[in-house]
């Protein structure tokens, strides 16, 4: 990992936690067992209202190259903000989804109405820290590990594909700010989206270390 | 949670608003439940970036993906074509039916639905990479709609996007597209309100690029409502 750990934390399976960064510092997220998916919020540590977008932020780094709705750029803040939040510095899988995490009535649209979503993992993480779900924007989310198709005809139909990650992969960002992240290891076992069975996400946490002062 | 989610309009309308508004502007309107809010591509090929919230509730709003994956889930649209729009979590309330959709139905022809559902309308941060920093943009004219009901941006969640009209898609390597707007002048569409809502919407000014087939325009925009309400009847 990029910089000298300092923070280690396993969400575990079906839950929620949120974690700051501080700005300067490295946040990965990755596997445990592979196979799943890690829905991120992002929000500036001091000012709640300033939120990350997901699917724009795939705008935004496309026009700059680094990035589109697959693979992941940088997260932008929403309007009238607009400011560099996370920037991803490593991605071992490179293909995710920026757009919605799963919610009370895509579980019931499946045929398990009342089933744990990423709605309730949220709301979980964000009221240790006050806030609501009417407080954020959701349901628009930065899917990390999510494999989904947009058909590029017709409606624009989605197909979820189960996730390529596996235990080792990755994605580690620079924080641009101080950030409060919402990270929900995605509890769906009832779709293919996380293949059929969740496992946990492990979240790290680094400051770079630096070399001795050259002389 | 629920609420019924298939109203069907009743045969017989009347316009009781009718307004043309001027390019690159925006605006808010009252939609009553049961009221049909209708937007006419008076002057051609222009997007019109369009948000719905509760009247009673501006924390309760339209929210673009979610509507995008639950309609593909139903077989009932995507990311290019919507029946159903529905609001944000914990909400998930079927806000407005989309009961009339020449362009989303095919009329005008195109490879899909002929809109874009999207997290996104251009802001001053899109120009500005676009290498336009001074360029008006749907963030403000979303910022003067909005104050019109009392909200600002940072107080809510204006990028959840109906980009009506909007010939764009995501294609295979997940890069965005666009392509000129399907619609021809006088097209329409029409959202049918299941509860009060007010509409909140953006005449994009993008005038780069095909979105607006190079030149944005006006617009024209309806209220219409039940024959039987005007009469006294339920």
């Amino acid at each position: 990992m990029t910089g000298r750990l300092i923070e280690r934390l396993v969400v575990p399976p079906s839950s929620g936690r949120a974690v700051r960064v501080l700005r300067g510092r490295t946040l990965r997220v990755g596997q445990e067992a592979g196979g799943q998916v890690a829905s991120l919020l992002v929000l500036n540590a001091h000012d709640h209202k300033e939120q990350g977008m997901a699917r724009f932020s795939g705008n935004l780094s496309q026009i700059q190259g680094i990035g589109n709705h697959y693979r992941l750029g940088t997260v932008f803040s929403k309007v009238p903000y607009e400011r560099p939040m996370l920037t991803v510095t490593r991605d071992t899988v490179g293909h995710h989804f920026l757009g919605p995490h799963c919610t009370a009535r895509m579980m019931e649209l499946l045929g398990a109405p009342g089933h744990r979503s990423c709605t309730d993992n949220y709301a979980d993480a964000l009221a240790e820290h006050g806030l609501t779900l009417e407080d954020v924007y959701t349901p628009a989310s930065i899917n990390l590990f999510a494999n989904p198709r947009v058909d590029p005809t017709g409606d624009g139909s989605i197909e979820f594909l189960p996730p390529t990650a596996g235990k080792d992969d990755y994605v580690e960002f620079v924080a641009e700010m101080d950030v409060l992240v919402v990270v929900s290891a995605c509890p769906d076992d009832v779709s293919s989206l996380n293949g059929g069975s969740c496992t946990a996400i492990v979240v790290q946490i680094a400051e770079l270390r630096y070399g001795p002062r050259p002389a | 949670m629920s609420r019924a989610v298939d109203i069907q309009p009743p045969g017989a309308y009347r316009v009781i608003t009718d307004l043309s508004l001027p390019k690159s502007s925006g605006r808010s309107l009252p939609v009553a439940e049961g009221q049909i809010f209708r937007a006419i591509a008076s002057e051609g090929k222009q997007v019109l970036d369009l948000t719905f919230f509760n009247a009673h509730n501006y924390r309760e709003h339209f929210s673009a993906e979610l509507s995008a994956v639950l309609g593909s889930m139903q077989g009932t649209g995507g990311y290019y074509r919507l029946t159903r729009l529905y609001s944000n979590p914990p909400y998930e309330n079927v806000l407005a039916t989309v009961v009339d959709d020449p362009v989303g139905s095919g009329v005008r022809g195109g490879e899909r639905g002929g809109h874009y559902i999207d997290d996104g309308h251009c802001t001053g941060r899109l120009l500005e990479f676009m290498g336009f920093p001074d360029d008006r943009t749907c963030s403000d004219n979303f910022a003067d709609a909005l104050s019109e009901i009392g909200l600002r941006q940072e107080d809510t969640f204006d990028s959840t996007i109906f980009n009506v009209w909007m010939n764009s898609y995501t294609d295979e390597r997940g890069d965005m597209q666009f392509a000129v707007p399907l619609v021809e002048t006088d097209d329409h569409i029409d959202f049918l309100a299941h509860i009060d809502l007010v509409a909140v919407f953006s005449i994009c000014p993008l005038r780069h690029g095909p979105c607006n087939d190079y030149q944005p325009k006006g617009m024209r925009f309806q209220i219409l409502e039940p024959e039987l309400n005007r009469e006294g009847g339920s």
